[in-house]
């Protein structure tokens, strides 16, 4: 249950790309406009002034940018990629645009990118899922091989989520459990994923909000899709059978009471048979010409016996599950803010 | 009255206690019966009414009826009597339409020996086919095994023959029927031949439980 709401949450200021932002430092801003007239060893000069100065991080950060650019610029490659490399732990998601930015800097960049122990492009998503069925899908990417480790500290918990040795992009899950299997309580979290390589140690990390929530009940079904019940019930057409047998057990009793008579007796006045058969002949003849009763279609009423007792089994396994989801939490996932270097 | 409340009880007992698979039907008849006996002699018309209880439990079949009739000699001058006759049959059916049936009958004549009075016991068949829901009918046919005669005698052939119809309510509640009946009895006296033979229709409503 990804909630696809809230995508990147990388502080992506894109300078190189170069997107128009203004800044609030005269210097910083000097030395970009002396950049752009190809003044690049003003560019540096102002650069390296606006350093000297309080200036915020993105600001920090545009100069430094500058400086690698104008380095890169001035063919000095060893000063670029060392001021690309400032560039980098400040804002280590920053990447140079290749249609703007000449494949020579892209290629410092990525030099500087290579010497560096960053981790960088973490991507999580604001998420919903049942405590112990889902999981928080964490992505990132180490330049370089490291071993990694992803905690999770808030709640008076520290967790570890996953460790492992990556290098390039990275993918862990986080389960919201503590250790004992139960939903972590609600509350703000820190991700953090710290890398170490060697001497070199970087961590980052993101705060999340998690509140809990309930799970909704599955609800019951009164048919299954592409199923419907049959009539149970056929009208038959018109049926002579009634008179037939009327008729035949009518001539069987008529032939033989007239059959048995004792000749020796005077001739009976049959009046009893006479009544009696006319009577069984009319009722044939009314019950055939009646409409006849619906009789029941025993393939249907099995079919719909069947169809039932599927309906009730599956209505019996949604309330065993409502039952099951009664306990169970639903963890919503919240990012409260974005990932930020903790330090290297 | 006191009678009527107990009957009304009864019934309502019946009403109540009858299982699945259990039916007692409560019959009146009207009767109608031509009555021949000795030689080539004149016919005895008559006209009653009568009475039965049918009571199916599953398989097995029970019948218990009777009738009274007021018989007149055809011939003039001769003297009319009265005709009472009571049949007992049990039957086991052992298909839906046909069953075993045995039983016993008995007639009585007032005054005595204005005709016979005969007792005897009887094996037969019952075909019994349902037409629909509502309405059957079916053919018995039973021979009669040494028959007694107030007047003595004896019977080398007696057999006894029905035809019946009968409509009724889906749920059995109330049911019209017609029956015929023949019986035929070959008695002889001394090697005389004097033949009894009688054709009974009954027009009958019935209450069932």
């Amino acid at each position: 249950m990804i909630n696809r709401v809230s995508a990147c949450l990388l502080v992506s200021s894109g300078m190189l790309c170069g997107a128009a932002h203004a800044q609030q430092n005269s210097a910083v801003r000097s030395a970009r406009a002396a950049y752009e007239q190809l003044e690049y060893e003003q560019a540096i000069a102002l650069g390296q002034r606006a350093l000297g100065q309080t200036i915020s991080r993105d600001e920090r950060a545009s100069a430094y940018e500058i400086l690698g650019l104008s380095y890169g610029a001035l063919d000095s490659t060893p000063r670029a990629i060392e001021a690309f490399q400032e560039l980098i732990l400040i804002d280590p998601d920053r990447e140079p645009d290749p249609v703007s930015v000449s494949p020579k800097i892209t290629a410092l960049y990525s030099q500087a990118l290579g010497r560096m122990l960053v981790v960088r492009n973490v991507k999580i998503e604001e998420a919903s899922f049942v405590a112990g069925e889902g999981s928080l899908p964490i992505e990132f990417q180490i330049p370089r091989l490291a071993s990694v480790r992803v905690d999770d500290v808030g709640g008076g918990l520290e967790l570890r989520v996953d460790s492992l040795n990556v290098a390039g992009p990275a993918q862990v899950f986080w389960k919201g459990l503590t250790p004992e299997g139960d939903p972590v309580p609600p509350g703000r979290y820190q991700i953090i994923i710290e890398a170490a390589a060697g001497p070199d140690r970087y961590a980052t990390q993101v705060v999340l909000e998690i509140v809990h929530g309930p799970v909704d009940s599955v609800e019951h079904i009164t048919s299954i899709p592409g199923r419907t019940e049959q009539e149970e019930m056929m009208q038959p057409g018109r049926n002579w059978k009634p008179l037939g047998i009327a008729t035949l057990y009518t001539a069987i009793a008529a032939a033989t009471s007239l059959a048995l008579e004792n000749t020796d007796l005077a001739k009976p006045p049959r009046k009893e048979i006479a009544a009696v058969s006319f009577t069984a002949l009319v009722t044939g003849l009314v019950m055939s010409l009646k409409k006849p009763d619906a009789v029941p279609v025993e393939s249907a009423i099995l079919y719909n016996q069947l169809l039932r007792e599927q309906i009730e089994q599956t209505n019996i396994e949604i309330s065993e599950e409502n039952v099951e989801r009664r306990g169970q939490t639903m963890l919503v996932i919240r990012l409260s803010q974005t990932a930020l270097p903790a330090g290297s | 009255m006191m009678r009527a409340a107990l009957l009304l009880g009864v019934l309502s007992c019946l009403y109540t206690t009858t299982a699945v698979g259990q039916t007692i039907r409560f019959r009146v008849d009207a009767v109608g019966l031509t009555y021949q006996e000795g030689g080539n002699q004149g016919v005895d018309l008559g006209t009653g009414f009568g009475g039965a209880v049918d009571l199916r439990l599953k398989r097995f079949l029970v019948t218990v009826d009777g009738t009274a009739t007021r018989m007149v000699p055809e011939d003039d001058g001769a003297l009319g009597y009265d005709f009472a006759q009571f049949d007992v049959r049990v039957g086991y059916e052992f298909t839906p339409f046909l069953a075993l049936q045995v039983g016993g009958q008995r007639r009585y004549v007032t005054p005595e020996f204005a005709a016979q009075e005969v007792g005897m016991f009887s094996i037969g068949v019952l075909s019994e086919n349902q037409l629909n829901r509502i309405s059957s009918v079916w053919l018995r046919g039973a021979y009669l095994i040494n028959p007694q005669f107030s007047g003595g005698g004896q019977s080398e052939l007696s057999f006894d023959f029905g035809l019946g119809v009968a409509v009724g309510t889906a749920n059995g509640r109330f049911r019209g029927s017609a029956e015929y009946s023949f019986q035929r009895i070959d008695r002889e006296v001394d090697n005389a031949a004097v033949p009894i033979q009688m054709s009974v229709a009954r027009l009958g409503v019935a209450l069932g439980f």
